[in-house]
């Protein structure tokens, strides 16, 4: 029996579960359009406004708040045992966040939940060339195949989107990264980008 | 016993379909002809794999050697959750031999050639499939995908839904697949594997609890072992919910 090889390339993905949910708050307040938030499209379905958020988060100054959160938890390894809601209700409570935000976070980890039971289930349906796309992906690159550590995460957000937020880790709206086609050579881009 | 049969019906199946394409003035590729052994291959265990013996005689075979390399804890640093890619970690010599391969492991990493005369790679074309160039180097890196998803479902209940997918060639023989489930009261276990025929395999799980709150699966083994008698191992995906 022979050692173990060397990894080789690692591609990463998954649902950006703490994600949704600040895109959630996000949304409820009706800040979307905030350039102070964030560049993210809409959440897809589309998150009933509250007035309440609404009006807390023009009045309290929440976008430098909320765009904090979301940088830290875009950098954010997390580990098996970890529970993601521990640890966001945490720094959204040392960041200040008005209470209003902190008592809107079970509403938004319910949709949350009810829309990666959606991606669950779509992935079961799933065609081969979806679910092997990244393999494709980093093999047209053809990238020293050593050195490929890339994260994909895929969020339910509106249009066929992708977002570079860090030199390995992108951000695709959960349409794209079912689109096979235009999928792949998002990839590519970013592969050829890391060299 | 098993691996026997299976390499002399095999070369007699392929010489014997292969000679009788020649002369019939059909010259197979190389890679065409490597597919043809893949599907004869995929045939073959399909009817080996109802022998009673087989699964026995070939997941004692394999799970030899694939504990040798996974025996170690798995490093829960740096893993991802929901899929990762599947990579090489090693290779059955018997198996790649039985199958006219050979084992190739240098700088480039481990991978497997089909062989003419026992030493020289064949000269695969390639020009006309992508998909084997891209075969080969999946193998010297990283060989398909694992995925888990771990979802609450009300109960104290959760699904989880796991598997794996190659993109060889060569079709995998047989696996070995365990699922860790951890929740406030401990973890639990779930395995499953065997012979098989096939580029994937998935299944649902649904886990009962005796506690609600936080709960991780992660695929804690995970391993395909290939015709070419290269194994591939999972990169270990994870994934947690709420348990209500």
């Amino acid at each position: 029996m022979h050692d173990a090889s060397p990894e080789g390339w690692v591609v990463r993905e998954d649902l950006g579960h703490a994600l949704v949910v600040l895109l959630h708050l996000r949304d409820a307040a009706g800040a979307y359009q905030d350039s102070r938030a964030s560049q993210v499209p809409r959440l897809e379905p589309e998150v009933p406004r509250s007035t309440e958020l609404a009006t807390v988060w023009s009045a309290a100054g929440v976008a430098p708040l909320w765009l904090q959160l979301w940088t830290g938890e875009l950098h954010v390894e997390s580990e098996p045992g970890e529970d993601p809601r521990v640890r966001l209700v945490a720094s959204a409570t040392s960041s200040g966040i008005p209470d209003v935000f902190l008592a809107a976070l079970d509403d938004a980890f319910y949709w949350a939940d009810l829309q990666k039971r959606e991606t669950i289930n779509s992935f079961k349906a799933w065609t081969r060339p979806q679910r092997l796309a990244v393999n494709d992906a980093v093999t047209q690159a053809r990238v020293p195949s050593d050195d490929v550590r890339i994260q994909i995460t895929s969020i339910p957000v509106q249009g066929s989107w992708s977002q570079l937020v860090a030199p390995s880790h992108l951000l695709v709206s959960r349409r794209l990264r079912e689109d096979t086609a235009s999928f792949i050579p998002t990839v590519v881009a970013v592969l050829d980008h890391m060299r | 016993m098993t691996l026997l049969m299976h390499t002399l019906i095999d070369h007699v199946m392929c010489h014997t379909y292969m000679k009788t394409l020649r002369w019939s003035g059909f010259a197979p590729r190389p890679w065409l002809e490597r597919i043809m052994r893949s599907c004869v291959t995929l045939v073959l265990a399909v009817v080996l794999s109802c022998v009673a013996a087989v699964p026995a005689a070939s997941a004692a075979a394999v799970t030899g050697k694939v504990h040798a390399a996974t025996s170690a804890p798995p490093d829960l640093t740096g893993l991802a959750k929901v899929e990762q890619p599947m990579s090489v970690i090693g290779y059955d010599l018997a198996v790649a031999q039985a199958h006219g391969d050979a084992i190739i492991d240098d700088e480039n990493g481990i991978r497997s050639v089909k062989v003419s005369d026992g030493d020289q790679p064949v000269v695969v074309d390639e020009s006309n499939s992508s998909s084997i160039t891209m075969a080969d180097q999946v193998v010297s890196g990283s060989c398909g995908v694992s995925f888990l998803y771990y979802e609450a479902s009300g109960r104290r209940r959760a699904e989880v839904y796991t598997g794996f997918d190659l993109t060889s060639i060569a079709p995998a023989i047989s696996f070995g697949w365990t699922v860790s489930v951890t929740d406030a009261v401990g973890v639990g276990s779930r395995s499953w594997g065997g012979a098989t025929v096939g580029y994937g395999w998935d299944k649902s799980w649904t886990t009962k609890h005796g506690t609600s709150g936080y709960s991780w699966a992660i695929v804690s083994d995970g391993w395909a072992l290939r015709a070419d008698g290269i194994i591939c191992s999972t990169g270990h995906p994870w994934d947690d919910t709420n348990l209500y």
